[in-house]
């Protein structure tokens, strides 16, 4: 059965300190703290492209794994952002950095917020369906690419980094269950690349997130049978601190399970959900968890993961 | 559905928000009594909840005080 086996990440050293960028634009430091969450953003490094932090990420999962690269076979990597214009797939020159063996499958999926619910299951079944019993999932989606600095929308948002998850049929840690997907494209201009620079309605994203995200929680939980109480820990996209405490607050959820870790990293779409999920890997009175992942598209997916009992 | 102003002040206060309802009235702009744009964007999620309806962005400007609100949903 192929689950998820480790989850190792690359923060940038470079970062924003939103302290400052909240003070250019008349905010103060409760405003950031309370509603936006993210205190420093990382950056990634000029000169350093998106398949480098894919790799820098893949090397931490190698270290703290001991996997043989020759293992690999499977890598994809979830980004909208990718290098130059996608042409080739960043997967393909993550291949070639990270000196991972030719019989590697490498492909990209374009996907944001909701990249990493998808991307698990996309794996997964590419890997049973190959009859492959190691891959990486990668998320690496530097939104400093595209952030127009002048654009209080969005600069004091969103923070890059990435995540490589294993997925392997050779002790898997968590099970993935159950899961839901959804898009509308009605909210396809409401968060975009126009001309190479982020554009976002914020509200839009808001009334979509506070209204989407809970109906996709309900019908995941009812399509596993279980309830609210039944899920030890609550990882939503970490969007904004006032988007997950919304969503927390419409649904009735436990604060104590909604992890809220952001303060270092701000928004950093698809690797948000992964960036702790490496922790609560780590333990193991957690059982159930619920990831839920929305945003660009608009796209949301919910999945349940199971602790394997050993 | 017409809007009492007794329900929209019921709808800004289960939004949770960081508004002064010490200096609540029907005219005061809800901005100068404490709320901020999120603030105001759960206000108006709640409004479209509770009266069914599509707020445009363009009218959100206007939606300043409890009795603007009224207006514009007894209006709409």
């Amino acid at each position: 059965m192929i689950g998820i086996g480790a989850i190792a990440s690359y923060l940038p050293e470079k970062s924003r300190d939103n302290f400052k960028l909240a003070a250019h634009f008349g905010e103060d430091e409760t405003f950031v703290r309370q509603r936006l969450g993210g205190i420093s953003l990382p950056v990634l490094d000029h000169g350093l492209e998106t398949s480098d932090m894919a790799v820098l990420a893949i090397e931490r999962l190698l270290d703290k794994t001991g996997l043989d690269k020759d293992a690999i076979q499977c890598l994809v990597v979830c980004t909208q952002n990718p290098d130059g214009r996608g042409l080739p797939h960043t997967a393909a020159i993550v291949q070639q950095k990270a000196n991972l063996p030719q019989h590697t499958a490498a492909f990209d999926v374009s996907l944001g917020c909701s990249g990493y619910v998808y991307g698990l299951n996309i794996v997964k079944g590419f890997m049973e369906n190959a009859g492959l019993t190691t891959g990486v999932f990668v998320t690496a989606d530097p939104y400093s690419k595209i952030v127009d600095p002048e654009d209080r929308n969005t600069v004091m948002l969103f923070g890059d980094a990435a995540a490589a998850t294993l997925l392997t049929v050779d002790n898997p840690i968590y099970h993935l269950g159950k899961s839901v997907y959804g898009t509308d494209g009605q909210g396809a201009n409401h968060l975009a690349n126009k001309g190479g620079r982020l554009h976002m309605n914020g509200r839009q994203v808001f009334n979509f997130a506070a209204t989407q995200v809970p109906a996709s929680i309900t019908a995941l939980l009812h399509a596993d049978g279980i309830t609210l109480e039944d899920v030890d820990q609550f990882i939503i996209h970490q969007g904004s601190r006032y988007i997950v405490e919304t969503l927390s607050r419409r649904m009735g959820l436990d604060e104590s399970k909604v992890p809220m870790r952001m303060e270092m990293t701000g928004n950093t779409v698809s690797s948000s959900i992964p960036l702790i999920l490496q922790e609560s890997i780590n333990e193991k009175a957690i059982h159930k968890i619920l990831i839920a992942g929305f945003g660009v598209g608009w796209s949301w997916g919910a999945m349940m993961l199971s602790r394997i009992k050993k | 559905m017409k809007a009492e102003q007794s329900e929209v002040v019921k709808i800004i206060h289960d939004a949770n928000t960081q508004i002064d309802f010490d200096k609540l009235s029907p005219e005061i702009y809800l901005r100068d009594i404490g709320a901020d744009s999120l603030d105001m964007m759960t206000i108006l999620l709640g409004l479209q909840d509770k009266y069914g309806i599509e707020i445009p962005d363009e009218a959100v400007e206007k939606l300043n005080s409890v009795a603007a609100i009224c207006d514009f949903i007894n209006n709409t």
